[in-house]
């Protein structure tokens, strides 16, 4: 089986989480072969690949043509990372770029970021930026072995083992940054805007464990996808109120001034908007 | 005649990078280094929350987070008027540290090593080992399908000589490819350690204006320190060792002096041994036209110019502190989304050799004399370059026990400082830090209490820079002149002077380039 890892408008990150597994991947990988890779191996042209794990959005001519031609010659598309399945922090702003006179040589950048199911039918989603070196090896080996991965459908909540004080001091929410006094009690209490509460889990809430808010990396839980009276803004007032006992028009006004924050990953997404049912990720 | 070679993209490096060389009588007589993505992070947060930078700059690249996070992190401390806590210091450090020791032996294992032995030599294993036994079985597989990656590299070298003690050994090889394996752990352990005190890597969280959010403990600090242990021996029983083999033998003689850079070096200085900064474990420094005794930096002194980047010559010769970021794809005669940094008008190399030269590590000044690095004419090429790395990634191991007994324990054991939460209404702001690959800088100018302006200068710009406005080469540019390429059809010995170089093209911006029309072509997506 040809598994090959394709970085499109991406960082490396997502391949440099997978390389994390160690010892593990490359007994894995022993077992069956690397189509291309263009950090790892030296292969000269797009081989045919059962699994193929496509990082990074969409956001210029070339990286639609080369996810194209992938898509086209290989079996399994999985879109890893948040930035293939929702856009990640490329889409946080729209960028207008001349067209130059030969496209050959720079191609044309799109003025939004597009997450990799606008462009091509993807199997699986695993977000995360990075998705956990565990989840992705996990689902890497999976898909190796033919077997369905893991689903993580609970929130980056219920990871954590932060406390919920009975009532927060009713304070409004300041920001998304900011250490936490020490006491182990929920981000929210601290008046620090969490967004544990609407997040996928599955990264055993490693930001809120070292005093750091979650920021929302891997996408909307599914409660937040999976129904129209959901959306991450929404979820996020109702739990702030709920938590800190502030009042909600309060909150919500306070929120509204940090839309960038909580939809940093998302910004560039339709399910920001929209709910789709169908992008539920695995993984 | 001269041919015009492009290779592009380079492979095991991180990002995209094209070179193109013209070769003439087997020598490299010209190159152009062209970075051609553009990923424009330092616009997407132009209006946003100053806090936001730490967060969203650190994703410029997935390999090297821990710089960007932590430039990001000393850029807001200095434009809020931060006085850093002495253990957010120090876990600042540690953290920066254990990221060295990952991507220094990521780099030498998983991205350089290959070039530099015949991987099928490990058919010819001899010794008893049963761990290598059973990866020569496994090469002998993949070999026999005639399918040897990722262990072949592209390029076979007609130097692959099989003499003992050459990259022919049968012993040698797989002794290397064996490490290739055990580097993969080792890499993973320095990764537990960043998420000790920092979550995760990459993207790791843990660092904000105005400190760190975890405080040491005894449970944290015994966790860090046993990896730690781990870590340093096995730099310097294997990986020091591998290099100093490869180093030392005489088919890669030549390139101790072949690959040099023009003989300029720059760090800004990196690991603050005092609360005030002034102190560093690695000194800023200026080496120009070989003279090894630096002179003072002076950051006012940075300029960058567009002349050959795809960016509006307006923004030519600006200092980064008011540097713009406009692209303008239409240019003619540009040929790099890097902009040319200069120091005083001047390329300058950055990284684990520039550090080396300017602190002159008696470890590594040793080393570099046994091998006649500094016998006339001095010349610094591929091989030092490698070598300047280990040594670094050993020494940096050794210092991070002391900061690691630095830290003081306790309630009130101060981690933040609460000025970070304080967002001036308008203010400037610099991080200077020395990344794995050398001078990384990020400013920022807060306005109306937004991020108005932040731009990032980062050492793949500096090393991979296109010409200047005079145009006078970048050091990877440079550094390829003369290098020999006996078959046009191979250009081995080019890859092996970039990467050298440790180049970082996601750091540097994002257009993924297609085909071309060049003399030869190669091309590996």
């Amino acid at each position: 089986m040809y598994v090959s890892t394709v970085a499109l408008g991406a960082c490396g990150g997502c391949e440099a989480s997978l390389l994390a597994a160690g010892e593990p991947l490359v007994s894995l990988l022993s077992e069956h072969d690397i189509g291309f890779s263009s950090l790892l191996v030296d292969r000269r042209s797009i081989t045919p690949s059962d699994v193929v794990l496509m990082s990074g959005c969409v956001r210029n001519a070339e990286e639609l043509r080369l996810a194209e031609e992938v898509a086209r010659t290989s079996r399994k598309i999985v879109a890893v990372g948040t930035c293939a399945v929702y856009g990640g922090v490329a889409g946080l702003r729209r960028l207008e770029i001349e067209r130059s006179q030969d496209e050959d040589v720079l191609p044309r950048v799109f003025a939004e970021a597009r997450p990799l199911d606008q462009v091509m039918s993807v199997e699986m989603y695993v977000p995360g930026c990075p998705p956990p070196t565990g989840i992705l090896f996990e689902t890497v080996k999976a898909l190796m072995e033919g077997v369905q991965p893991l689903r993580h459908d609970a929130t980056v909540c219920s990871e954590c083992d932060r406390r919920v004080a009975r009532r927060g001091p009713a304070r409004a929410v300041s920001s998304s940054s900011g250490p936490a006094s020490g006491e182990g009690v929920c981000l929210l209490n601290e008046s620090l805007l969490c967004l544990g509460p609407v997040t996928r889990g599955g990264c055993n809430a490693s930001c809120p464990s070292v005093g750091t808010v979650c920021s929302g990396c891997r996408g909307p839980s599914d409660a937040v996808l999976s129904s129209q009276l959901h959306s991450l803004y929404s979820d996020m007032v109702s739990c702030v109120a709920r938590t800190t006992g502030a009042r909600r028009d309060k909150v919500a006004a306070q929120v509204e001034g940090m839309l960038d924050v909580v939809y940093t990953y998302t910004a560039c997404d339709p399910v920001a908007m929209f709910k789709v049912r169908g992008k539920v990720p695995r993984g | 005649m001269a041919q015009v070679i492009s290779i592009d993209p380079v492979t095991r490096i991180e990002g995209h990078l094209r070179i193109d060389v013209e070769v003439s009588n087997g020598v490299v007589t010209d190159a152009w280094s062209s970075g051609t993505m553009f990923r424009g992070y330092e616009m997407l947060i132009q209006g946003k929350h100053p806090w936001d930078a730490q967060q969203v700059m650190e994703r410029i690249c997935g390999v090297c987070p821990l710089v960007h996070g932590t430039a990001a992190s000393y850029n807001l401390d200095s434009a809020m008027g931060v006085k850093l806590p002495n253990n957010a210091r120090l876990i600042r450090n540690l953290a920066l540290g254990a990221n060295y020791i990952q991507s220094h032996i990521l780099h030498f294992y998983h991205l350089v090593a290959l070039d530099y032995v015949d991987v099928t030599a490990v058919l010819k294993y001899s010794g008893t080992d049963p761990a290598l036994k059973l990866l020569q079985a496994n090469i002998a597989v993949l070999a026999k399908n005639n399918d040897l990656y990722p262990f072949l590299p592209r390029y076979a070298s007609p130097d692959y000589i099989g003499e003992p003690g050459g990259p022919g050994d049968a012993n040698l090889a797989t002794e290397l490819v064996g490490h290739y394996v055990q580097a993969f752990e080792m890499r993973k352990k320095a990764q537990e350690m960043l998420t000790i005190f920092y979550g995760r890597m990459p993207s790791f969280v843990g660092t904000i204006p105005g400190g760190v959010t975890t405080p040491p403990t005894l449970t944290n600090i015994a966790a860090f320190r046993s990896r730690l242990h781990d870590l340093q021996a096995w730099i310097a029983d294997v990986y020091v060792a591998d290099v100093k083999a490869v180093a030392t033998m005489p088919a890669y003689s030549a390139f101790i002096k072949a690959g040099d850079s023009g003989g300029n070096f720059m760090a800004y200085g990196g690991f603050d041994q005092n609360q005030a900064g002034t102190d560093k474990y690695f000194p800023s420094g200026i080496i120009e036209n070989y003279n090894l005794t630096p002179s003072a930096f002076n950051n006012q002194q940075i300029t960058e110019s567009v002349k050959y980047s795809w960016y509006n010559d307006s923004t030519e010769g600006l200092k980064p502190a008011v540097g713009k970021t406009e692209p303008q794809v239409t240019k003619s005669g540009a040929y790099s989304f890097l902009k040319a940094p200069r120091y005083n008008g001047k390329p300058m190399e950055v990284g684990p050799l520039a550090r080396q030269l300017i602190k002159k590590d008696p470890v590594f000044m040793a080393l570099a004399t046994a091998i006649g690095v500094l016998t006339p004419p001095v010349k610094f090429g591929i091989i030092p370059r490698i070598g300047a790395r280990a040594v670094e990634a050993l020494l940096v191991s050794l210092e991070m026990d002391k900061w690691l007994d630095q830290l003081t324990l306790g309630i009130g054991s101060d981690i933040w400082d609460p000025k970070g939460k304080q967002i001036p209404n308008s203010s400037n702001g610099m991080g200077l830090v020395e990344g794995p690959r050398g001078a990384l800088g990020h400013w920022i100018t807060i306005s109306g209490g937004k991020t108005g302006n932040y731009q990032a200068v980062v050492p793949t710009t500096w090393n991979g820079s296109p010409r200047d406005k005079s145009g006078v080469r970048g050091p990877i540019e440079n550094s390829l002149i003369g290098i020999p390429v006996p078959d046009v059809n191979n250009p081995i010995n080019v890859v092996r002077c970039v990467r050298s170089f440790d180049p970082c093209i996601a750091c540097a911006v994002h257009i993924i380039h297609p085909e071309n029309n060049s003399v030869k072509e190669f091309r590996v997506v």
